[in-house]
């Protein structure tokens, strides 16, 4: 259906946005800041929640994609349509089935807060040592204040993307923001490749093509294990 | 006449204990090489294995010595609907991240026994191994026999190696300065898993 005036529009989908509450205006919010490839996850992580054949765990792992992606944080009254994901991460730490790997996860999750921590103190001293407002700062990147804010107070971790402008905003190298920022981004390429994604249709047609290949038989080998020893 | 070198690696499933013995393992100074080392030594390897059920295995040259040649590992993409845009959804075989130390590339000097090689032998196993189990346990046609992973663009001897092991590129999937690569899974029985 195309609609080509307002008056076209039903009176029941303009009552429907009238009743959406601030949490909700929020979310969208958060929707219509992200990347097209983020805003495209978030939609086919809505149609595996949707799903009939959906499994209950990866239904919970899309409801954390979607607050990871949009930097949900229910604490705050932003968590209606999911979990928060640093509490979720917390929670698979003290939960981790085996009591073997809680304290590492532990340990891993204060590496990643630590990373946050030194990335906010940096922003923040540059801010006051060029005199800039953390508005200021989102207006130069194109976001929200309240994003910003997220961000320094570490209730949301940075982007890659996101870390790139602020070092343009703010006439610094990356890397004096994060460090090692081409590893962070390899890191977070790799585990992207793992996210529900729609393909494309060159996609589609790349992989049409391998999957007619004729499969070749591989090398493959046995090795020992010292399992036991 | 062979060396002293010149033996099988063990390969055994990345537990806590290999934790302590992780920190020595350098893979390199590249970005993608650092990535390697802090994939298996951070968090990543166990974001990994914990949302998407992510095989890693961590491998060593002798029983005695604890010290780790390399790691690979093994898992699955998300879903894919296939084809676009009302097909089923589906998933290809994946290797997240795959390390060998700075010290044993390109030893021994057997090809043979080179480490980089039977690290992705036995990974070729491990994932026909999982491809055929797949298709055992989930018969409604849920995976692709297809293997995938990423190489960044400027990483030449590791595009090499895998194109001797058969991969080749699967364009329109590059991202973020990384290649995609597939293989597909030639196994035991005769039917693939998707219907083109």
């Amino acid at each position: 259906m195309s609609i080509s005036s307002l008056n076209e529009i039903p009176s029941d989908a303009f009552r429907a946005v009238l009743s959406i509450s601030a949490e909700q205006r929020d979310f969208i919010h958060k929707y219509m800041e992200c990347s097209d490839e983020v805003q495209s996850v978030v939609r086919s992580m809505f149609a595996v929640i949707d799903s009939e054949h959906t499994t209950d765990d990866d239904r919970h792992r899309a409801f954390a994609t979607i607050a990871d992606a949009l930097h949900l944080n229910p604490e705050e009254g932003h968590g209606s349509y999911g979990l928060d994901f640093r509490k979720s991460q917390t929670e698979i730490a003290a939960k981790h089935p085996d009591p073997a790997w809680r304290p590492i996860v532990a340990d891993r999750h204060a590496q990643m807060d630590s990373q946050e921590s030194t990335f906010a103190d940096r922003v923040k001293a540059i801010l006051q040592q060029k005199n800039l407002t953390q508005e200021e700062l989102a207006e130069r990147i194109d976001c929200t204040q309240s994003a910003v804010s997220k961000m320094l107070s570490r209730k949301s971790r940075p982007q890659r993307k996101t870390i790139l402008k602020m070092a343009t905003a703010l006439n610094v190298e990356p890397t004096a923001l994060w460090p090692d920022l081409d590893v962070a981004a390899i890191l977070d390429s790799t585990a992207e490749f793992s996210n529900d994604r729609e393909l494309t249709a060159a996609q589609a047609e790349a992989l049409g093509t391998a999957l007619s290949q004729r499969p070749a038989q591989v090398k493959t080998r046995e090795l020992p294990s010292r399992a036991g020893r | 006449m062979p060396e002293p070198e010149d033996k099988a690696l063990f390969a055994d499933e990345f537990t806590p204990d290999d934790l302590p013995f992780l920190a020595n393992l350098d893979c390199g100074d590249e970005a993608w090489s650092r990535a390697a080392t802090e994939w298996i030594c951070g968090s990543d390897v166990i974001d990994s294995i914990g949302k998407h059920g992510t095989t890693v295995w961590i491998y060593r040259h002798c029983e005695a010595d604890d010290s780790i040649v390399g790691f690979a590992s093994l898992s699955a993409t998300g879903w894919l609907r296939w084809p676009p845009p009302d097909g089923k959804k589906c998933r290809l075989l994946y290797i997240p991240q795959l390390g060998l130390d700075r010290r044993y590339r390109g030893k021994p000097s057997s090809h043979d026994f080179r480490y980089s090689n039977q690290i992705i032998e036995y990974l070729l196993g491990q994932a026909k191994r999982a491809a055929e189990q797949i298709r055992e346990d989930k018969p409604p046609k849920k995976h692709v026999e297809l293997l995938t992973l990423r190489v960044h663009r400027d990483n030449i001897p590791a595009q090499k190696l895998y194109q001797r092991y058969g991969f080749k590129f699967l364009p329109a999937f590059d991202e973020n300065d990384h290649l995609a690569m597939q293989l597909p899974l030639a196994l035991d029985s005769p039917s693939r898993a998707m219907d083109l």
